[in-house]
């Protein structure tokens, strides 16, 4: 199986106002990189900013996930991951954590329970976490949710007495509408003393075509109590490019696009050459294999954010197709008439029409 | 015709068989172990000589392989298409070319008689009757009974509707099925057939399901 590489640079402007420092414009660079192949994932994100005094901070991402094949229902996931925060002005911190999560999800939604251990530098010295995290999330059309709930308990290794738990929790939405994204979140953090916080976050991004967006955000988030890393609020503009997947040719995307979850539809470029493009908002590997491909798995192309195409030979007529998401099983994309396939499966029936 | 004429037309179709037969075997090749291929080159061999398409048993094959089956299965899956194949043959006759046989044999699978079969093509003399045996074939595919799905294709195809309306007739069924609708219902709405339409609300059925990657990091 072929990997998929996409990546994404952020270019922004904006205000920050830490808690423990006055507030600061601030320009910066975000760029993201995100590596998957069958049901392995690997993401990097970083941001590089700029404070209007001469000062500046840097915060690196990485993570790894693996995830089990599907089994009623039932997946397992393990990961790990690195976080590296550095600020001139304020503090430096870092964590270093391997999760492991099962999930259980239908076709549009799902639950998960998890937990992490770590080891977390807060400027002075290491401390153990361990954190705890279950959540849901719905799939709607073109609406996501999501809510979450974390326990977070970190202590010295000079022994238990210095532990401190906190509770985090937030409830999340993602809408699409045409080159239209919007996020939400809500939530709170708790440690059962005086330092609860309202947090809050909204976002959106507008796509002027599949390679450039405008973005736009702003929120509150709250101290990071084991990384020592202070709270504060932020608004930001600016710009996001696009381009990779190296791979995807200049595919159009005026057309409408189908924003149904799941749903699968055709385009004919030429009297055999036909763009077949699906919907899987939170898909990271799509591919498509059917008679017209010789039953061969064809990979997709993410052209837009959850939207993927590819470009085959179909001739006109009755055609089998199943979609792949995420190297798990073969589906029917909604929409299509479904058949025993002979094989204990299913197979999805397209009609193409001139 | 002589005796050379026949002699050469004798020539030419086998020429076109064992080349077709051929293509098929080169196209099989490496997707199936030596004994199931045979065993499928056999079944080929068998629609070649009673004039019928082969590429849908090539293709039934290799999805077979493509997802895995037992050799065994691949076979018992070719075969029966090759089966309905020659139903749909029997019922639309020596003019239907290989497209239109293909959906006759889908909607053979799908449950439809022949008697409606022949009626849905009987009702567009003419024209090809690929469409309208592909709708009705995926309208039952879709949870529409045969007998229904049937009258709303005849109640289009007697009404001279294009194969464009078919197809719509197709999508917006589809569609009103994924809102909620009963299958009967929104195939009585979409094809002239007005009835009582109760609010949409009911649950869609449930697919084959795929987990999202929960993002391993933390969130912001």
């Amino acid at each position: 199986m072929d990997a998929q590489v996409v990546a994404s640079i952020d270019f922004g402007a904006g205000s920050i106002d830490y808690e423990d420092a006055p507030a600061f414009y601030v320009y910066s660079i975000s760029p993201r990189v995100s590596f998957t192949e069958g049901v392995a994932r690997v993401v990097s994100a970083a941001t590089f900013s700029r404070f209007e005094n001469e000062g500046w901070g840097t915060r690196i991402l990485a993570a790894a996930s693996l995830l089990s094949p599907a089994a009623h229902g039932f997946r397992a996931e393990f990961s790990v991951l690195g976080e590296a925060n550095s600020n001139r002005i304020t503090t430096a911190g870092s964590e270093f954590a391997a999760q492991g999560r099962a999930h259980y999800a239908s076709r549009n939604r799902g639950v998960w329970v998890g937990a992490s251990g770590a080891r977390v530098w807060n400027g002075l010295f290491w401390q153990n976490l361990v954190r705890q995290d279950a959540g849901l999330w719905l799939n709607l059309r073109n609406v996501e949710t999501r809510i979450v709930v974390v326990r977070s308990r970190y202590e010295t290794e000079a022994g238990a007495d210095d532990g401190k738990s906190y509770f985090r929790t937030e409830s999340s939405f993602r809408y699409f509408w045409r080159s239209l994204e919007l996020e939400g979140s809500i939530g709170g953090q708790f440690d059962g003393a005086a330092a609860n916080v309202l947090i809050w976050a909204a976002g959106a991004n507008f796509w002027l075509n599949h390679r450039m967006a405008l973005v736009a955000s702003a929120g509150k988030y709250a101290v990071d109590p084991a990384q020592a890393l202070p709270g504060g609020s932020y608004m930001t503009f600016g710009m996001r490019l696009a381009p990779v997947p190296f791979t995807a040719s200049p595919a159009r995307v005026a057309r409408p696009i189908p924003r149904r979850s799941r749903a699968l539809s055709v385009f004919s470029e030429s009297d055999s050459l036909r763009t077949f493009r699906f919907v899987g908002p939170r898909a990271t590997v799509v591919e498509l294999s059917g008679s017209f491909t010789d039953w061969w798995p064809v990979r997709m192309i993410e052209v837009a954010p959850g939207v993927w195409e590819v470009r085959v030979q179909a001739s006109e007529g009755s055609h089998l197709l199943n979609v792949r998401v995420d190297g798990g099983e073969w589906m029917v994309p909604e929409g299509l008439a479904a058949i025993d396939d002979d094989f204990n499966g299913r197979v999805g029936r397209i009609l193409i029409t001139r | 015709m002589n005796g050379l004429m026949r002699f050469l037309v004798f020539g030419l179709t086998l020429s076109v068989g064992a080349g077709s037969l051929i293509a098929q075997e080169s196209r099989l090749a490496g997707r199936l172990d030596s004994a199931t291929q045979r065993r499928v080159e056999q079944l080929i061999g068998s629609a070649l000589a009673d004039e019928l398409p082969t590429e849908p048993l090539v293709d039934k094959a290799l999805e077979g392989a493509s997802k895995g089956a037992p050799g065994d299965q691949i076979v018992q899956a070719v075969a029966r298409l090759l089966a309905d194949i020659q139903v749909a043959r029997s019922i639309l006759g020596g003019e239907a070319d290989d497209y239109e046989l293909l959906a006759g044999a889908g909607a053979v699978r799908a449950g439809a008689s022949a008697e409606r079969i022949e009626t849905v093509v009987l009702s567009r003399p003419n024209m090809s009757s690929l469409v309208p045996l592909a709708v009705l074939t995926d309208l039952v595919a879709l949870g529409v009974p045969p007998g229904t799905a049937a009258s709303a294709v005849l109640a289009l195809t007697e009404s001279g509707a294009s194969d464009a309306e078919l197809d719509n007739l197709l999508r917006n069924v589809s569609s009103d099925i994924q809102a909620g609708y009963p299958p009967v219902q929104a195939t009585a709405i979409r094809s002239g057939s007005p009835s009582i339409v109760p609010p949409p609300g009911g649950v869609l059925p449930p697919a084959v399901g795929i987990p999202p990657v929960a993002a391993p990091v933390r969130d912001q």
